[in-house]
């Protein structure tokens, strides 16, 4: 499922809640669609945990029902792990996303590198003061820019069988980076054909908002409202 | 390292991974160990091209739905993964299990187009299947394949077992439930050959050779007793009862056309003399509008798709098709639904129908005229009058419409270069008609197409116009349109055309050049990306073989034909006869001419 791109999965979803028959509200104009969101886009080659988004009915549908009835209609590797009411006044998720934390595993395509290495290669590529990237834009053409200002965080993390970091990047409306893009530039490490898509596994482990270095994971922060 | 850890690695590296996947939504995945009989079909294009075939899906749901076989799919692989699945030697494998290919009891490919047969090959290959039919022991996969071209297969015939003509949703059950009791019978490879051969509406070449005289093709004798003198298609009579789609695989990723199919009716009426899908798809079966009120409400419950085609050969013959759009708007289920309509003919009335279901802005309608002057029209049987043409684009533009496609071909018989000419001055004449009578201006988009003169229709005795001609014809359409305030021209690439009409009117010499051909690196002939002509020619030379054999070729009525011995569906005096009409610019068949009870 982590092959779908966003595009692939907002047309999954969309089909399941038609399954559904749930009271869905639908846009207007041309395409009506089903008033769904995802919080962010999630690049395709990552699985996700706790992915977020919200959906709007035209009629009475309580979280479990939702959950229940959609569950049963998702192909597997795709599950909802739960759903609660908004007031239509609150923001949207999508509005409060401002960054996301990934968990990058060591895939096992080749030796993994020694902890210390890889700490180092993380520390030289964070102590440059600019990290210039091609990545391909909006309509395909390559552009350049600088990556630095993404990376909130690279934490190497306590090994216990696999080599694995956590990486906070930013996401959301002020623009992001994909963890891939990142990975690749790190040097020092064994060269993998193919590149970090291959050489490490991705997971994105949770969506969070806020600023600098003050991070909440947006499904707490929703929690504790209700 | 097992398939799934090796698809780990490859996945990441290709384009559109989700091409690979097989847990689509309504996927079949049945137990390999409770069949009997394990068939995989081999769809030889991308997946986007194959999950939008009709065909594809309806035999998906005729075997899975039986409890003691499975059918799973397979799709030519993208150039990228095919060159990583070689490196790595991984062998083709199914979709739904994952298995290999090569591992299955039998392999169909759905032949909808000439220039697939390259791919057809490039996918043996892959699955570490041997190419020729006489190269295969029991050990190996029986090799199947159906679809338009099996009705002349001659190219591929030493690389295929066996041929189905016509119908597959009672066919191919019913081949599969015959390997299972030949099996049980402890039949060897030969003896499976015979007994399936016995089976209506299958082909199996190995029992038949060709002959050629003084270079020319001759006739074709039965190398076995028991085998017919010519193969007589399926034809199922109730498509009411006949097995349909209700959960088709919702693909992952977006297909040509991602979108419920209704099939209204098989087969076609109006009889237009370049056309062998109105042939070979005859006589007409319609499915009654409780039916398919039926299958569409069952479908859209079973997908969530946004969008159902009606879907046919010419839609706007559906009798009361308007009551059952009407019908169907009414009752579907499931929040709005988008219904559409392709395929309608040139007419006021098919107008108001596409005006019937659209939904929001109205974008482009399509027309065919197919040819510029009223006098080819009548040759090619197509009774579209310039009237008929301006009172439907009138009707159009009143209802909103702001565009509109008109598909010609050129090359077709009797064609002169004021004939092409006309197309153009047909455009101009059309614009200045809905600017003065509407005041309106729509965008014209003229496609033009090359004709290519196919089996079992009035026309299979003619030639192709040669390539430097169709060149010339295509630079004149350009070159009489380019005056024209807001036309747009496209044209089909003319060797492409060519090639494609090497291998409609082909016979059995043309399989080693096809073998030639996929070694010299041709694949996805049908792509302009893939295309190279030059390779095609290179191979043509290096065999001493001339495309003009074969394209360029005319007949006489009573010479011998290499698919003479497959039944299309029209007993040859008819064509015959349709063709001296079309030569004396007799119009089509009318309904009281016509012998046959298709009328609509």
């Amino acid at each position: 499922m982590k092959y779908l791109s966003h595009l692939d999965l907002m047309r999954l979803l969309q089909r399941a809640l038609r399954r559904a028959a749930l009271p869905l509200d639908y846009s207007h104009g041309f395409n009506p669609h089903p008033r769904l969101s995802l919080a962010a886009p999630l690049p395709v080659g990552i699985t996700a945990a706790a992915e977020l988004g919200d959906i709007f009915f035209s009629g009475p549908v309580t979280p479990e029902q939702f959950v229940t009835q959609l569950n049963s209609l998702l192909p597997a590797g795709f599950r909802l792990t739960g759903a609660a009411e908004a007031a239509l006044e609150d923001p949207p998720p999508a509005a409060l996303v401002s960054a996301a934390l990934y968990r990058a595993v060591w895939a096992g395509c080749a030796p993994a590198p020694a902890p210390e290495t890889l700490r180092e290669a993380l520390q030289r590529l964070l102590s440059r003061p600019e990290i210039q990237v091609r990545r391909r834009g909006k309509g395909g053409r390559a552009v350049q820019s600088d990556i630095r200002p993404y990376i909130h965080r690279a934490t190497l993390l306590p090994e216990k069988e696999d080599l694995s970091l956590h990486l906070l990047l930013q996401a959301g409306s002020n623009g992001g980076v994909s963890p891939f893009v990142l990975l690749d530039q790190l040097d020092g490490l064994p060269v993998i054909e193919g590149g970090a898509a291959v050489a490490w596994r991705l997971h994105r482990e949770g969506l969070y908002t806020g600023n600098g270095e003050n991070h909440l994971s947006i499904l707490s922060c929703s929690r504790g409202k209700n | 390292m097992s398939l799934d850890e090796q698809l780990q690695a490859l996945l990441p590296r290709v384009q559109k991974p989700a091409r690979y996947l097989g847990n689509e939504w309504n996927a079949v995945h049945k137990d390999h160990e409770a069949a009997a009989v394990r068939a995989v079909i081999a769809f030889p294009d991308l997946y986007e091209v194959g999950m939008s075939n009709l065909g594809l899906k309806i035999l998906y749901e005729a075997v899975n739905a039986r409890p003691n076989m499975l059918l799973e799919r397979v799709f030519a692989p993208a150039a990228d993964m095919e060159v990583l699945m070689r490196s790595r030697r991984v062998p083709l494998f199914a979709l739904e299990s994952r298995a290999p290919v090569a591992g299955f009891d039998l392999v169909g490919f759905s032949l909808q187009y000439e220039l697939s047969y390259t791919n057809v090959l490039n996918m043996l290959d892959l699955a570490g299947i041997p190419l020729y039919s006489g190269e295969r022991d029991a050990s190996r996969p029986l090799v199947a394949a159906g679809g338009p071209c099996a009705f002349n297969p001659e190219p591929l015939a030493p690389f295929i077992d066996l041929f189905l003509l016509g119908d597959g949703e009672e066919a191919l059950p019913e081949l599969l439930e015959q390997m299972i009791a030949l099996r049980r019978q402890g039949a060897g490879r030969r003896e499976t050959l015979t007994g399936l051969a016995s089976l209506p509406g299958f082909y199996v070449p190995s029992f038949y050779r060709p002959r050629y005289t003084n270079g020319f093709f001759s006739g074709v004798e039965r190398l076995v007793e028991t085998v017919p003198a010519i193969i007589t298609k399926r034809t199922v009579d109730n498509l009411d009862a006949a097995p349909y789609p209700t959960a088709p695989i919702v693909s992952h990723i977006q297909a040509i056309h991602d979108r419920a199919v209704v099939e209204l009716f098989r087969g076609c009426a109006r009889g237009c003399r370049f056309c062998q899908a109105g042939v070979i798809y005859r006589p007409v079966r319609r499915r009654s509008p409780e039916t398919l009120k039926k299958l569409t409400r069952q479908m859209l419950r079973a997908t969530g798709y946004e969008e159902v085609s009606l879907a046919s050969l010419s839609s706007s013959d559906y009798p009361a098709v308007d009551r059952l759009i009407g019908d169907l708007a009414a009752e579907l289920p499931g929040g709005p639904v988008k219904i559409s309509l392709p395929s309608l003919r040139v007419d006021s009335f098919s107008v108001g129908l596409a005006d019937q279901v659209h939904q929001g802005r109205r974008g482009s309608l399509t027309f065919a005229p197919e040819a510029g002057t009223a006098r080819l029209r009548r040759v090619i049987g197509k009774n579209i009058s310039e009237a008929d043409l301006f009172e439907a684009a009138g009707a159009a533009v009143t209802a909103g419409w702001q565009a509109f496609k008109l598909y010609f071909m050129i090359g077709l018989p009797t064609e002169t270069d004021t004939d092409v000419e006309e197309i153009a001055a047909l455009c101009r004449k059309l614009q200045d008609h809905l600017r003065r009578a509407y005041g309106k201006k729509p965008r014209l988009s003229v496609s033009a197409a090359v004709f290519v003169p196919k089996p079992h229709t009035p026309f299979q005795w003619e030639p192709q116009l040669p390539l430097d001609q169709v060149r010339r014809r295509q630079r004149l359409l350009g070159a009489a349109l380019k005056p024209l305030r807001g036309v747009e021209f496209n044209w089909h690439d003319a060797e492409a055309s060519l090639l494609e009409a090497v291998f409609a009117r082909g016979d059995r010499r043309l399989a080693p050049l096809l073998e030639s051909a996929w070694r010299a690196g041709c694949r996805f002939d049908g792509w302009s990306e893939y295309f190279s002509f030059g390779r095609w020619s290179e191979t043509f030379a290096a065999l001493d073989l001339d495309p003009a054999d074969w394209a360029y070729r005319s007949y006489q009525h009573d010479d011998p034909l290499p698919w003479d011995h497959l039944a299309g569906g029209l007993a040859k005096e008819m064509l015959v006869r349709e063709h001296r009409r079309a030569l004396l610019e007799e119009t089509g068949p009318k309904e009281a001419d016509r012998d046959h009870p298709d009328s609509l």
